[in-house]
């Protein structure tokens, strides 16, 4: 007699046997005492199965998950403008800053290569001119002291803004 | 009135009713918990892992396509990310052992008490005692009534492998019946 073994006893449950296959599971069952008791052992089991409890979830769960949520968004909504703004100033005034500082190198090393024409003067007055013709240009010490002030206030603000947002 | 479908609640979260997102929690946060209690076998890991995947599902929500269902959509992300924190644990090694060929489950006894208990209670403690692997696909199986294709589309597995999972589980889960001397609760 060839006794049922587990495979066949949970193809029977899982209904993956043919009616022909049912059949002659069902009549060796009647048979045989020993894999009717497993037969019974493993039926109770998938009964038992179908009941198992579903655990409860912390009832904190939806406050908790909500305030993950909610927080980045609203701040990103609020503060992104301002915070693509600042970046923007931020920049354009670095920029600014390293274009001025490298004119004024270039025009000591100008000054430098060019100091056998002594008619230099001369030649690059209309541009003197003109620079000063531009206020903000011509009174240099103020307008570098005002971008520095800029640069520094920014910088603070940009570190502000990134630490809100790592908390 | 007629309970709104989970599409119906994603389309309106969407829309920015970012509040509505209180409904999917409430209606998937216990039993994505029991799913994560019976892989990751302690409340605490479970609970994090809980808000993790919620958290992931809200922003991943303009991904999901319509057309799949979204209670198996959600079950993966909740499955893979109670993967990565076992993976990323010292648990990694059980993970790592236990294979659809790993049979052996070493005798493990439940808690002694002196008090008749149900045996729905013990069963529930023997399930959390099974392998990972073992207890998420009892879990999906029984407790969220999911078919062993949906399991497939979850755990990553073949369907054939699903139902060879489950073979083995329940054959752990008798023999550990078995070995505490509870077979009469079966007869």
């Amino acid at each position: 007699m060839i006794h049922l073994d587990d495979e066949i006893i949970n193809k029977y449950l899982n209904k993956e046997l043919s009616v022909i296959e049912r059949k002659s599971v069902l009549t060796h069952l009647r048979e045989c005492e020993s894999c009717n008791k497993q037969f019974n052992m493993s039926l109770n089991l998938d009964k038992h199965l179908t009941k198992i409890n579903v655990l409860s979830a912390p009832a904190s769960i939806n406050e908790l998950v909500m305030k993950r949520i909610v927080r980045p968004v609203s701040e990103n909504t609020k503060g992104r403008g301002f915070f693509v703004g600042i970046i923007s100033v931020f920049i354009t005034i670095v920029f600014v800053l390293v274009g001025y500082i490298f004119s004024i190198i270039f025009a000591e090393l100008t000054k430098f290569e060019t100091h056998e024409e002594l008619n230099i003067t001369e030649k690059i007055k209309p541009l003197i001119e003109q620079i000063n013709a531009v206020p903000i240009l011509k009174y240099n010490d103020v307008f570098t002291v005002l971008l520095l002030f800029v640069v520094v206030t920014s910088g603070y603000f940009l570190y502000n803004k990134m630490k809100s947002l790592k908390q | 009135m007629d309970r709104l479908t989970d599409l119906e609640i994603i389309e309106s979260i969407l829309k920015g009713n970012q509040s509505d997102f209180n409904l999917i929690i409430d209606r998937y946060k216990n039993k994505a918990f029991s799913l994560l209690r019976r892989i990751l076998k302690n409340d605490f890991d479970a609970e994090e892992v809980l808000q993790d995947s919620f958290v992931k599902v809200y922003f991943g929500l303009k991904n999901f396509r319509k057309d799949a269902r979204f209670s198996t959509w959600l079950y993966r992300i909740v499955f893979n990310t109670a993967m990565t924190k076992l993976t990323g644990k010292t648990r990694k090694k059980e993970m790592n052992t236990v294979s659809i060929d790993d049979d052996a489950i070493k005798f493990i006894s439940i808690s002694d008490s002196n008090q008749p208990r149900d045996f729905s209670v013990i069963l529930t403690e023997l399930i959390e005692k099974l392998p990972a692997k073992y207890s998420a696909v009892i879990d999906l199986f029984y407790a969220e009534e999911l078919t062993c294709e949906e399991i497939s589309n979850i755990t990553g597995d073949t369907v054939a492998n699903v139902k060879v999972l489950l073979h083995r589980a329940r054959k752990a889960l008798k023999d550990l019946i078995v070995q505490n001397n509870l077979e009469k609760e079966l007869l």
